[in-house]
C-alpha cells in the first residue's frame, strides 16, 4: 500500500470506472491489518512522544453502515484520531485523512491542544496500570458471525425483508414495516505503552414494527428479539421471525380484547416485563455507575449520579433488595458492547456492579479507575481499568460508556406469567419507556399497562405510569425472573459534548415489586 | 491520493472553499450515468473545543470532517450513500454504487426536491450565519478563557464543568434532474457555544448558564461562568415543597425548551420527515387524519402576546438561505397562522398558495417589557424556573409534556425570592402555559446549539439553530412530583 488514504491504493490495482459497488471496492481496500496503515498511526505516536507527550494513543477506523433495507441507504467513513497526555492534560485531534503527513499534523495539534491548558493550574492524571501481558497487547479479533451483511448479496437480504413484509401485510388488519441496520467497524489501536490491536466489529439490528387493528382499536407492536447485537445477518434470518410476529399479533389482539380502565392511583404490587426492566437497569444502574459521570465529568451534559461519593459508597451503599445482583461485561456473545479490547487497549473484565443489593463497583477507564485506588486496596482488588473506554468513531475522543449489563436471574419457575399469577391486585407494565432525571434517581415508567386481579390481567389501563426513586424501586424487588425468562435487549444512549451515541446490551428478566407508586401520567397537578 | 483537496492550502479556516466544493460536485455531476434525479451534498466541518470538569480541562480537541452525500432517485426507487473520501476513485465508486442500488429498486422514502420545483421557491439572501471571529480564536486563547471561567467556581469551593466549542461548516448542494436542470447552492456557517454547570462538591446545589450564537463575539464566557456560580450559590440548601400548581416565572431558557416540545425538534423532524404529511406527532404539522392543527388554523390558540416566527433576515436568528426559506409567523398574536407543509401539502385548500412552509431549527418568540424583577415583585407566591431537562411530549392531542426542572428553582413569597427548592417533575402542555401568560419579559437568545453533526449533510436547514425566547410569567403551571436530582 502507498501512503495516503487506503482508498488511494485501489487506483493502482483497478480502474475506477469498472468499480460498480463498495462490495467490490472493499476487497481491494487494504485490510485494517495492513502494516502500512499501522505505520501511519505509529508516525503519530512518534511525533507525540518527541513533542513531550507522556502517553499517546492513535486510532484509525474504517466503518461501513447499511440502513433501512439493504440497498437504500449506505455510509462509509475513514477516520483517524490521536489522543495525547501532556503535563496531565489531554489533547485530541482527528480528521478523515489517512496519511503520514496528516498523522504528524494531528499529533502536533493534539500536543498543542493539551499544552494550551498548562497555564498555571496543575492537573494530575494517572492511568491505571496495564494488566495485559505483552502478547495480549497485540493481535487481531473479529466478532464471530456467520453471514457478513456486507458480503451477502443485497438482493438476498432485501428479498428476505420483502418476504416477511409481504407475508404479514397479506393478513387482514396488519401493517408491518420492516427495516434493518448493519454496521461493520474495522479498528486499529496503537499506544505508547505498546498496544497494537486491530478489531473488526459487526453490529446488526432488525426493526419490525406492526400496526395491529382489532375491535376498532389499533396498536403498534415492536418485535424485541432483534434489537442491536454483535452479529451478522444470521441474527435475523436465523430466527423464525414470522412465527414471532404471529405470536405478537395474537398477544396484541388478546390485550385489545380487554376493557380499557382508568388508573387507580396509589401503591400497588407491580410486575414489569424483561424489556422494560432492561431500560430500567440501563438508566438506574448502568449510567449511574459510569464513574466519570459520578465524578461530575458529565455534569454539564446528560448529568451526574446519585452515587455522589463513589469511594465512600462502594461496598456499603444499598441500591436494592438482596434479590438484586447486576454484573457488567464486554465479552458476552452478541452483546452490543462486546469487544476484545476497549478503545484504550484494555481487555475488559467481567465484574459485579451490584451484589445482593449493595453497590460493589463502578464502570471505569484507565484514568477514572485510579480514583478508586483506596477502595480497591481495602477490598484487595487489583488496581485496573474495567475496559469501559469507548468512542463511536476514531474522529471522536474516548469516554467511559456503559458495558453490557446482566441481571442475575432468580429462582427457577419465575416467569413473566408466573409473576403475574402471583399478584392478587396490582399493575403490569410491558414494553414501557423510562423517563429519568439528570441524577438517575427519580424516574417514571410508562407505556402499556394492565390491571391484575387474582393473578390475571383484567383491563388495560389508560395513561398508567409508576414514579420511583432508584433505591426504593430496587428495594421493593420481591422476585426476579428465571433463566428461561431472560431477554437480551440491545440499546443506545447519548452522552458527552458534543453528544455521541454508544450501544450496550442488557440481559434482563421480568421482575415483581412488593409495591410501586402508580400514577396517571397524563394527569396534571 | 485521497482527500488531497482537503489538505490543500488555499482553504479558509481549514474548511473547503466554494471552489473546492464545486470541483467535487462538478466531478460527480459529470459522471452521472442515469436519467434520474440526483442530489449531491459536499460539506466540510471543523470543530475546536475544550471540555472541562472539576475546574480543569478534561479534553481539548480539534476535529475536521468532510462528507459527500449522494441521493439518486427514479420515481419512487432511490438510494442514498455517504462517504468521507474525496479522491476520484472513491467518488466514482460511490456514485456507481448509489446508481446501481437505485436501479435495483431500493425503496427510498425521503423526499427529493427537483431543481424545477426549487427554481420557483424564493430564497433568502441576506441571512447572517457566518463570523470569522468564531474560527480565528486560538486554542491558547480558549484555554485561557476556560481557566478564567473556572476560577470563580474554584474560589467558592465549587466544581465547574463546561464546554466551549467553535464550529464551522461549508457546504455545497447540487440538485440535477433527468433533463440536466441544475440547482446549485453554497452555504457556510459558524457556531460558537459556551455552557457551564457549577455544583457544590457534595452535590447539594447546582447552577447553569449557556449560550450558543453564530458569532463568538456575541458570547461573554466569563459572564456566563459567573452567572452559573451565582445560580449555584443561590441554590444552596434547597427545601422540599409540595407539588401542585404554581404561578411560575419561566426564564427564557425554560420557555424555549417548553415551546420546543410542541414544534418539531430538528432531530425528530429528520427521522419523521417522510411522515410529515401524514401527521407526525407535532402540533405545527399539517395533520389530516386527526385534524389537529388544521381545525385550529386561523383561530386564537394562545395568549395574544405570543408570536412565534422565523425570518431569514433576522440578524439574531441565523437561518441558512435554503430555497423555500420564507419569513413565516407560525403563531401571530396568539392566532395559529401557518402549519408546516412541503410541496405536497398544498393540495390542502386552506394552504393552497403553491409554496411550502417548512420549519427551520430556529425560531423567535416576541418579547415584552416587564423585567424579571418586576415579575417577582408582583408575585405573592410562585416559583422561578431556570431551565428544564429531558422534556418530551406524552400526549399529541393535548400537547402534554413531561420533564424535570434543573439547575435553579426558587420560591417567591410576598414579592421576593425566599429560598431555593428541590426540583420537580412537570406535567404540562405548552399550549396551556401559553394561554395562561400573565407577563412577558424581554426576548433573548438562549442555548440551543445545532443538532447532532450527522444532520448537517442531510438537512442543511437544521444545521444552524438559534432560539430567541422571552421570560414569561405564567399562572397555574403544573408540578406533579418532587424529584431527588439536584
Amino acid at each position: 500500500m502507498q501512503t495516503g488514504t487506503a482508498l488511494a491504493a485501489i487506483g493502482t490495482t483497478m480502474p475506477g470506472s469498472l468499480l460498480s459497488s463498495v462490495r467490490e471496492r472493499q476487497s481491494e481496500i487494504s485490510d485494517i491489518q495492513d502494516p502500512a496503515i499501522k505505520e501511519i498511526a505509529n508516525v503519530a505516536l512518534e511525533v507525540a512522544r518527541s513533542s513531550g507527550a507522556s502517553y499517546a494513543d492513535a486510532r484509525m477506523e474504517h466503518n461501513y453502515e447499511c440502513n433501512e433495507l439493504a440497498a437504500s441507504s449506505k455510509a462509509e467513513s475513514m477516520t483517524i484520531g490521536v489522543r495525547v497526555l501532556v503535563d496531565g492534560y489531554w489533547g485530541f485531534a482527528s480528521s478523515p485523512v489517512w496519511s503520514n503527513e496528516e498523522a504528524k499534523r494531528l499529533a502536533n495539534e493534539a500536543v498543542r491542544n493539551a499544552r494550551a491548558n498548562n497555564i498555571g493550574n496543575s492537573r494530575r492524571t494517572e492511568l491505571a496500570p496495564v494488566m495485559e501481558s505483552v502478547d495480549q497487547l497485540q493481535g487481531h479479533w473479529v466478532t464471530p458471525i456467520v453471514d457478513d451483511p456486507f458480503l451477502l448479496s443485497f438482493d438476498e437480504m432485501e428479498d428476505y425483508f420483502r418476504g416477511v413484509t409481504s407475508a404479514m401485510n397479506r393478513l387482514p388488519d396488519i401493517t408491518l414495516n420492516a427495516k434493518a441496520d448493519f454496521f461493520k467497524r474495522d479498528k486499529l489501536f496503537v499506544s505508547t505503552v505498546g498496544h497494537s490491536q486491530t478489531q473488526r466489529q459487526y453490529l446488526s439490528s432488525g426493526d419490525f414494527k406492526m400496526k395491529v387493528k382489532h375491535h376498532g382499536r389499533e396498536v403498534e407492536v415492536v418485535l424485541d428479539t432483534t434489537t442491536l447485537a454483535s452479529a451478522g445477518f444470521e441474527y435475523i434470518r436465523g430466527q423464525n421471525i414470522r412465527e414471532q410476529l404471529l405470536k405478537l399479533i395474537e398477544e396484541a389482539k388478546e390485550e385489545m380484547s380487554l376493557p380499557m380502565a382508568p388508573v387507580e392511583i396509589g401503591r400497588h404490587e407491580v410486575v414489569i416485563d424483561a424489556n422494560s426492566v432492561a431500560g430500567l437497569v440501563c438508566d438506574t444502574i448502568g449510567l449511574a455507575t459510569e464513574l466519570d459521570r459520578a465524578l461530575g465529568f458529565e455534569a454539564n451534559a446528560s448529568g451526574t449520579s446519585y452515587i455522589v461519593d463513589p469511594l465512600e459508597m462502594i461496598g456499603s451503599f444499598k441500591i436494592g433488595s438482596p434479590e438484586l445482583t447486576i454484573t457488567a461485561n464486554r465479552s458476552e456473545p452478541m452483546g452490543a458492547a462486546t469487544v476484545k479490547w476497549d478503545d484504550e487497549g484494555t481487555m475488559p473484565k467481567e465484574f459485579t456492579l451490584v451484589n445482593k443489593g449493595v453497590l460493589e463497583d463502578m464502570q471505569t477507564d484507565r484514568e477514572s479507575a485510579m480514583v478508586l485506588r483506596s477502595a480497591y486496596e481495602k477490598q484487595n482488588k487489583p488496581m485496573q481499568s474495567y475496559g469501559c473506554s469507548f468512542a463511536p468513531r476514531a474522529d471522536q475522543s474516548q469516554l467511559t460508556h456503559a458495558a453490557n449489563l446482566k441481571v442475575v436471574p432468580g429462582k427457577d419457575g419465575n416467569t413473566f406469567e408466573s409473576l403475574i399469577a402471583g399478584v392478587e391486585k396490582g399493575v403490569v407494565f410491558k414494553g414501557a419507556m423510562i423517563d429519568i432525571d439528570h441524577q438517575q434517581i427519580s424516574g417514571m415508567i410508562s407505556g402499556k399497562a394492565f390491571e391484575v386481579r387474582h393473578g390475571k390481567r383484567v383491563a388495560q389501563l389508560m395513561g398508567a405510569g409508576m414514579i420511583f426513586r432508584t433505591p426504593e424501586l430496587w428495594g421493593a424487588l420481591s422476585s426476579t425472573g428465571d433463566k428461561s425468562s431472560q431477554k437480551r435487549i440491545g440499546m443506545r444512549y447519548f452522552k458527552g459534548e458534543p453528544k455521541r451515541m454508544s450501544a450496550l446490551s442488557v440481559t434482563s428478566v421480568p421482575i415483581a415489586l412488593k409495591e410501586g407508586s402508580v400514577v396517571d401520567i397524563t394527569r396534571k397537578a | 491520493m485521497g482527500n488531497t483537496n482537503f489538505e490543500s492550502s488555499d482553504n479558509e479556516f481549514g474548511l473547503l472553499s466554494s471552489e473546492q466544493i464545486d470541483r467535487v460536485m462538478d466531478k460527480l455531476a459529470k459522471s452521472r450515468r442515469l436519467k434520474a434525479n440526483y442530489r449531491f451534498v459536499v460539506s466540510s466541518t471543523i470543530n475546536s473545543d475544550i471540555r472541562w470538569a472539576r475546574n480543569r480541562a478534561s479534553m481539548t480537541s480539534n476535529r475536521r470532517g468532510v462528507n459527500v452525500f449522494i441521493i439518486c432517485r427514479i420515481d419512487t426507487s432511490g438510494s442514498s450513500i455517504l462517504t468521507n473520501q474525496l479522491d476520484d476513485v472513491s467518488l466514482e465508486g460511490t456514485l456507481r454504487e448509489v446508481e446501481s442500488n437505485c436501479l435495483r429498486g431500493a425503496d427510498y422514502k425521503r423526499p427529493l426536491d427537483s431543481p424545477i420545483e426549487k427554481s420557483f421557491v424564493p430564497r433568502a439572501s441576506n441571512t447572517v450565519t457566518w463570523s470569522d471571529r468564531t474560527l480565528t480564536r486560538s486554542i491558547e486563547e480558549a484555554a485561557a478563557i476556560v481557566k478564567e471561567a473556572t476560577s470563580p467556581a474554584e474560589d467558592q469551593g465549587f466544581l465547574s464543568a463546561g464546554f466551549i466549542d467553535s464550529y464551522g461548516m461549508s457546504m455545497g448542494v447540487v440538485d440535477v434532474d433527468q433533463y440536466d436542470r441544475y440547482d446549485r447552492n453554497f452555504y457556510r456557517m459558524t457556531q460558537a457555544q459556551c455552557s457551564s454547570t457549577v455544583r457544590h462538591p457534595q452535590g447539594t446545589s447546582s447552577g447553569w448558564a449557556g449560550l450558543a450564537r453564530y458569532d463568538l463575539n456575541k458570547i461573554d464566557e466569563i459572564q456566563l461562568a459567573k452567572l452559573a456560580v451565582e445560580k449555584c450559590l443561590s441554590s444552596v440548601n434547597p427545601v422540599r415543597i409540595e407539588p401542585g400548581r404554581y404561578t411560575v416565572i419561566l426564564e427564557p431558557q425554560a420557555v424555549g425548551e417548553l415551546v420546543q416540545t410542541m414544534l418539531d425538534s430538528p432531530l425528530a423532524y429528520a427521522s419523521h420527515r417522510d411522515k410529515s404529511e401524514r401527521g407526525g406527532p407535532y402540533f405545527l404539522n399539517v395533520n389530516r387524519s386527526l385534524n389537529r392543527g388544521i381545525a385550529k388554523l386561523g383561530l386564537k390558540i394562545v395568549d395574544e402576546r405570543i408570536t412565534i416566527s422565523h425570518d431569514p433576515s433576522d440578524p439574531d436568528l441565523g437561518i441558512l438561505p435554503v430555497p423555500g426559506t420564507l419569513p413565516i409567523k407560525w403563531i401571530d398574536k396568539g392566532v395559529l397562522n401557518e402549519l408546516t407543509h412541503s410541496y405536497g401539502g398544498y393540495s390542502l385548500s386552506e394552504l393552497n398558495d403553491g409554496s411550502r412552509r417548512e420549519r427551520r431549527g430556529s425560531f423567535r418568540m416576541d418579547g415584552g417589557n416587564t423585567s424579571i424583577d418586576e415579575m417577582i415583585a408582583g408575585t405573592e407566591r410562585g416559583l422561578v424556573v431556570a431551565r428544564f431537562s429531558k422534556l418530551r411530549q406524552i400526549d399529541a392531542d393535548s400537547l402534554l409534556a413531561t420533564g424535570v426542572t434543573r439547575d435553579g428553582l426558587w420560591l417567591i413569597e410576598k414579592g421576593k425570592v425566599s429560598k431555593a427548592v428541590r426540583n420537580f417533575r412537570i406535567t404540562e402542555s405548552p399550549l396551556f402555559a401559553l394561554n395562561n401568560v400573565e407577563e412577558v419579559g424581554a426576548a433573548q437568545p438562549i442555548f440551543q446549539p445545532g443538532p447532532v453533526p450527522e444532520l448537517d449533510y442531510l438537512f442543511p436547514e437544521f444545521a444552524l439553530t438559534q432560539v430567541i425566547a422571552p421570560t414569561l410569567k405564567v399562572r397555574d403551571f403544573s408540578f406533579t412530583s418532587t424529584i431527588d436530582a439536584i
